[in-house]
């Protein structure tokens, strides 16, 4: 369970995320939908322990980061939005050079698995940096994905993706939530959002708004629409419920 | 630590001119220092000669000496002469080749047979001495083998001679003192590299340490990519990536001097004694250097504009210590030079 408690978060001058306190439950699979610039991104960066909080606190099992951020990053899978990769190295390269630098050993049947669902034998051989986009999300999710976390998140896993690709990429994210991992992932699509969601968290001027079930969201469509008058891409994220 | 090495290993070896950058100094003083010798020459020790002797034997010896390079010699008809120039400082020193010269040293006779002047300002004239020296021990050798195989075969004086003179080459083994006439004998100085060498140096210090800086680019694009945040989750900390990533930083600066500097010292034949003087040196103010550098580089947040901000420091520390300018004391290029 992952607890944040009054956060808030300052770059320099600019106000990223207005404070606000919600909690994860282990096993939960959460979709989180948004306008641009809402914050999504800087939220889970923040829960993934690589920005800390400019005001509030997150704990980790009840225990405050601070002084469990060891145990925080080895439960911690995340994928980045960018491809954080080395372009130079081969597909196959590139996940042992990641496997390497791991302190924890690596699940070897978890990486076998999940390196087969997401069809990567195919391009073991080829550099990263000569892959399609389809292709090169696919690795980074592997990289990100490969110490065999409990709590995977995920920054618009699919964004620019291929039919296929994003197939497999629902298949092992589905696969992920039956084992009981705990997911979170920012997406734009409401087709992925449905196969893999059971919550959902609306990010809206810079905190989550809301938070829970698609029903719940339905139910309160017009409420939210109405106090965020001014987004329009709210009102285009929320048209297809 | 090997990880990230093994890394970077890759990437350069899908690169090669990468490996090119890192001997390029080293190539550039092979291929360059004909050039740079013969401008040198112009500058090499003036010394008078007079030969009383006038024989093949004293003329061997003054071709000999010529062709080492070190020495420029001024030929002068009398004594009187040589030691008027050595008075005015004209030449560093005269050798006067005694009458008798080649008739003593057949005899492997080599004492008193040729004399020194040189004045109390005389300094870098101990070249030309060693060089006399050696030239002379040859000749008396070879004539002292050429009469004992002389006496027990029917062989000729002079065939013996050619033939012992062919195992000379290409150094001679021991060197002899000549005779010495100074009116105040001064402080024999200790050798040291002559000017144009020491800028040469200063240019592989200053192309070592962009080499290094631009090392750093890499870690400014691990930074960017959210690479390193990635190494942060999985490593728990950045801790080794900043070691492992200093040590590749600091090597490729050092090697990139350190070589070329060992080229350059090889090809000019410089004493081991002035070689050891100046590798210990510059390996230590390079790693100092290096690790100011590497420090300047963290305190500016590795962002891609410290990297042109180094840039410029390692530039100006080369301009302003070349044209003496400014802050002299200041920069890693002044540092660098021993007692010159
Ligand atoms: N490192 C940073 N420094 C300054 N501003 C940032 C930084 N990261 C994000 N921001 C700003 O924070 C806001 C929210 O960014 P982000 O969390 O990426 O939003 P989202 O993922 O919802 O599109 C954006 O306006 C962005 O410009
Ligand atoms: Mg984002």
């Amino acid at each position: 369970m992952i607890q944040l408690d009054n956060v808030s978060k300052r770059y320099r001058r600019k106000q990223v995320l207005d404070p606000f306190s919600l909690t994860i439950q282990e096993g939960s699979s959460i979709g989180i939908i948004g306008p641009n610039g809402a914050g999504k991104s800087t939220f889970l960066k923040l829960i993934a322990s690589l920005e800390k909080p400019s005001k509030g606190a997150l704990s980790y099992e009840g225990q405050p980061y601070k002084q469990v951020v060891k145990r925080v990053r080895s439960a911690i899978g995340y994928v980045p939005q960018d491809i954080a990769l080395y372009e130079e190295l081969t597909v196959g390269q590139q996940i042992a050079f990641w496997k390497k630098l791991e302190k924890t050993k690596v699940d070897d049947d978890f990486l076998k698995r999940m390196v087969e669902t997401l069809r990567l034998d195919e391009v073991m051989d080829q550099p990263v940096g000569q892959l399609s986009g389809g292709w090169k999300r696919k690795v980074n999710l592997c990289v990100g994905l490969l110490k065999n976390p409990s709590i995977c998140l995920l920054d618009e896993p699919t964004a620019g993706v291929d039919l296929a690709a994003k197939e497999d990429i629902i298949a092992w994210l589905k696969e992920l939530h039956q084992q009981g991992k705990t997911l979170l992932y920012i997406s734009h699509d409401w087709y992925e959002l449905r196969k893999l969601s059971d919550e959902y968290l609306l990010f809206a001027e810079k905190r989550p708004v809301f938070q829970g079930t698609e029903t719940a969201l339905i139910r309160q469509k017009e409420e939210l629409l109405q106090s965020f008058d001014e987004q329009k891409d709210l009102r285009r994220i929320l048209q297809h419920l | 630590m090997l990880t990230y090495l093994s890394l970077h290993l890759n990437k350069w070896r899908k690169r090669p001119f990468v490996i090119l950058l890192l001997a390029f100094p080293l190539l550039c003083t092979f291929l360059l220092y004909p050039f740079f010798e013969n401008t040198a020459g112009e500058t090499a020790v003036p010394i008078a000669v007079v030969d009383e002797d006038q024989s093949d034997d004293s003329r061997t010896v003054t071709d000999r000496v010529e062709d080492s390079g070190r020495v420029r010699l001024v030929s002068q008809a009398t004594r009187a002469e040589a030691e008027t120039d050595v008075q005015k400082g004209a030449v560093e020193a005269a050798f006067i080749i005694e009458k008798g010269f080649q008739a003593s040293i057949r005899q492997g006779e080599v004492n008193e047979v040729i004399t020194w002047i040189r004045n109390e300002n005389s300094a870098l004239d101990v070249f030309a001495k060693e060089a006399f020296g050696a030239e002379l021990m040859r000749l008396a050798l070879n004539a002292k083998a050429a009469v004992i195989v002389e006496q027990e075969t029917e062989t000729s004086f002079e065939e013996v001679f050619q033939y012992s003179d062919q195992f000379w080459e290409p150094e001679p083994l021991f060197q002899v003192s000549v005779t010495e006439r100074s009116p105040q004998q001064p402080e024999r100085e200790e050798p040291q590299l002559q000017s144009w060498q020491v800028t040469v140096l200063q240019l592989f210090f200053l192309y070592a340490w962009l080499l290094a800086i631009f090392f750093l680019y890499e870690v400014t694009k691990d930074e960017n990519s959210g690479r390193l945040a990635r190494i942060k989750l999985i490593q728990k900390t950045t801790a080794s990536y900043f070691f492992a990533h200093f040590v590749i930083f600091a090597f490729i600066g050092l090697i990139s001097y350190i070589l070329p500097l060992n080229g350059l010292f090889f090809l000019s034949e410089t004493p081991q004694d002035l070689m050891a003087a100046w590798n210990i040196h510059g390996i230590i103010v390079a790693a100092l250097t290096f690790i100011v550098t590497w420090c300047l580089f963290m305190a500016f947040g590795k962002k891609r504009w410290a990297v042109y901000i180094l840039m410029l420091i390692a530039v100006s520390s080369f301009i302003f210590t070349i044209t003496q300018t400014g802050f002299t004391d200041l920069w890693p290029h002044q540092w660098l030079l021993i007692n010159q």
